[in-house]
């Protein structure tokens, strides 16, 4: 069988299988072993074992169970309160305040959290009640959720990413680097759109009148809200600054993430025996799910890479016969597409060994193609109908809240998102250049 | 009394995957223990294990792959479920019993090619090429028990809605087949 006809079958699979439900990572698996089989014949379960190997024992993805761990014993040990209360300490006179906060707060607990769906559930149940408490405009209120817990992938430490980076032998330091600027460009872009739209329309985040006539806080009240914020962000600050000055690698500043988000728990008087071990169980449970479906996505693109698809996508990108930026664009397309449908971790394993070395090819770098890989992943799990983010904020929004008015409050967050996707595409310069500052 | 054999499967087959996914889950704090231990032994003591490294690997291979059962029972393997979501019943049931023959099926293979690898590591004595040097038979073991776990676990799900399709009844009385997929 040729490639192309190969290539069709093996999408036409995914798609009835998708359709079904069945579990992702398995089905690509065993749709890769079962094509494979009919075509090649046994010798294709030799696939198996040498993706086993390449994926178990790969010290990079030993990163993915310690961030995954960080976060679930961040987001019990009370870390979103701590930054939230001393945000609004900050900032608590701004009109819109709230919001503002909540896209620093929940962009830092996306962050460490690493993955779209915990980041939106985790700021959703932390920020969501007081913002309607005080009489926020719902829309605003759920789109800033969705901005900042869905921004956790763009910020390091980000799960994607470090697939990213291993599934094309790139740096994950470089890699984390690169998405730095971006990331802040869309912080601040989001909060300049709350400040605006508040501005415009005061009714959307009423300012707080009961807070004024509240007695003044103690000095030591307000010594404990800033002691928790700093320490919070002092984590933080380690545990990004350790993977970036060279003196820890992703997997061990993962652990030393995990050992202060022990010290914050304690810290905060949230410690338990108890917390521990849930957080493990949910951690070993997430983990596992991540893992089988990077290993089942592995054993598919491995044998459709033997199969010789990177020839068929490089052949058909120069017999289009296109500028090398319309193809960056069609690639770009494709992805949006697939993230209309199915999730993160897999557009990440199926698209980056596909398409980076071909961007490669064509004279661009590969992290600048990795971070606009991350933005139209952060773009498309947004987009409705079908985004899967949204079901996400579905699920933590009050119940009366129709799919309708989900779609409506997250379209101008979407739309910034995809203002900073365009920016770093005409100026590659907003990805690279620290990265090419701090590690040359 | 055959109704009665099938539910007391069905329970079995919970608990034991129940059981295998909780005590993997207790490694999790013991990696990540590992992992710290290493960063501190190297920084602070300026003497790196040779241990950590390997270790901390078959732990995660452990958890992961020990851990694929239990995810399966909490329904949290994650699938799209735009059409499932919309479907009858036992339509669902159907769906359900072609997505959980390609993952057996799968899982079948990865049986048969970590016998083999399990054979190998013992007659050529393979070991992890560092200094340390574990042996590797004890991985191809864990992942026959794994996936002979997952499957286990998807035949009691097939069960079920076979169980469903034919009589239009649950087999077992709280049945947990809501999909919670994402």
């Amino acid at each position: 069988m040729d490639i192309e006809l190969l290539t069709g079958v093996l999408l036409l699979c995914i798609l009835i299988f998708f359709a079904l439900g069945a579990a992702v990572g398995l089905a690509l698996g065993g749709i890769a072993m079962a094509i494979g089989y009919l075509t090649w014949g046994e010798g294709i379960f030799n696939v198996i074992p040498t993706t086993l190997e390449s994926t178990f024992f790969s010290f990079i993805l030993l990163a993915i169970p310690l961030y995954i761990y960080m976060g679930q014993l961040l987001t019990k040990s009370g870390i979103g309160d701590a930054m939230f209360n001393a945000s609004q300490l900050l900032i608590g006179k701004v009109r819109g305040s709230l919001a503002i906060s909540v896209i620093g707060v929940c962009s830092m607990i996306g962050a460490m959290v690493g993955i779209i769906g915990a980041g939106i559930m985790t700021s959703g149940s932390i920020a969501l009640r007081p913002m309607l408490d005080r009489g926020y405009n719902r829309r605003l209120a759920l789109g800033v959720i969705m901005a900042g817990g869905g921004l956790g992938i763009l910020i390091p430490p980000s799960i994607p990413m470090i697939m990213f980076a291993a599934a094309t032998q790139n740096s994950v330091g470089r890699m984390f680097l690169g998405a730095m600027m971006p990331a802040l460009l869309t912080i601040v872009l989001l909060i300049a759109y709350v400040v605006v739209s508040c501005w415009l329309n005061p009714s959307r985040a009423p300012k707080d009148e009961e807070q004024d006539d509240a007695p003044p806080r103690t000095t030591r009240q307000t010594f404990v809200i800033l002691r928790d914020g700093l320490s919070a962000l002092l984590l933080i600050f380690v545990v990004l600054g350790s993977i970036i000055s060279g003196i820890a690698t992703p997997t061990e500043s993962g652990a030393i993430g995990v050992f202060g988000a022990i010290l914050l728990a304690i810290l905060y008087k949230r410690f338990r025996p108890a917390m521990f071990q849930s957080a493990g169980l949910q951690t070993a449970t997430l983990v596992s799910v991540a893992m089988w479906i990077i290993f089942g996505a592995s054993v598919f693109s491995n044998f459709h890479l033997l199969m010789g698809v990177q020839s068929m996508v490089a052949d058909l990108a120069t017999s289009l016969n296109l500028p090398p930026i319309m193809i960056i664009i069609l690639f770009q397309v494709i992805m949006l597409l697939l993230g209309f449908i199915i999730d993160e971790f897999i557009i990440v394993l199926m698209c980056a060994p596909l398409f980076t070395p071909i961007a490669v090819s064509l004279g661009y770098d590969p992290i600048w193609f990795g971070v606009l890989m991350i933005l139209n992943i952060l773009i498309a799990v947004q987009t409705p109908p079908y985004g899967f983010a949204l079901f996400y904020l579905k699920g933590i929004a009050p119940p009366d809240v129709g799919m309708g008015e989900i779609y409506r409050s997250v379209t101008p967050f979407v739309a910034v998102n995809l203002v900073v996707l365009i920016l770093c595409m005409i100026f590659p310069e907003i990805v690279l250049w620290l990265p090419n500052k701090v590690m040359g | 009394m055959f109704l009665t054999l099938l539910r007391g499967l069905c329970h079995g087959i919970d608990l034991i995957v129940m059981l295998t996914g909780k005590a993997a889950s207790y490694l999790m704090p013991v990696l990540a223990g590992i992992v710290v231990f290493e960063v501190f032994a190297r920084y602070v003591l300026g003497s790196p294990t040779i241990w950590a490294y390997d270790l901390s690997l078959f732990l995660f291979g452990y958890i992961t792959a020990l851990g694929g059962a239990y995810a399966q029972q909490k329904r949290a393997h994650i699938n799209v479920d735009i059409l499932y979501l919309k479907v009858s019943p036992k339509a669902k049931s159907v769906f359900n019993l072609l997505g959980y023959a390609l993952a057996v099926f799968f899982l079948a293979i990865i049986i048969k090619v970590s016998m083999g690898k399990f054979f190998e590591a013992i007659e050529f004595d393979y070991r992890r090429q560092s200094e340390w040097a574990p042996p590797m038979y004890h991985f191809w073991v864990m992942m026959v028990i794994a996936c002979s776990l997952f499957i286990a676990q998807f035949v009691r799900d097939a069960l079920n809605d076979m169980f469903y399709l034919a009589t239009g009844a649950p087999l077992l009385k709280q049945k947990e087949g809501v999909h919670h997929g994402h």
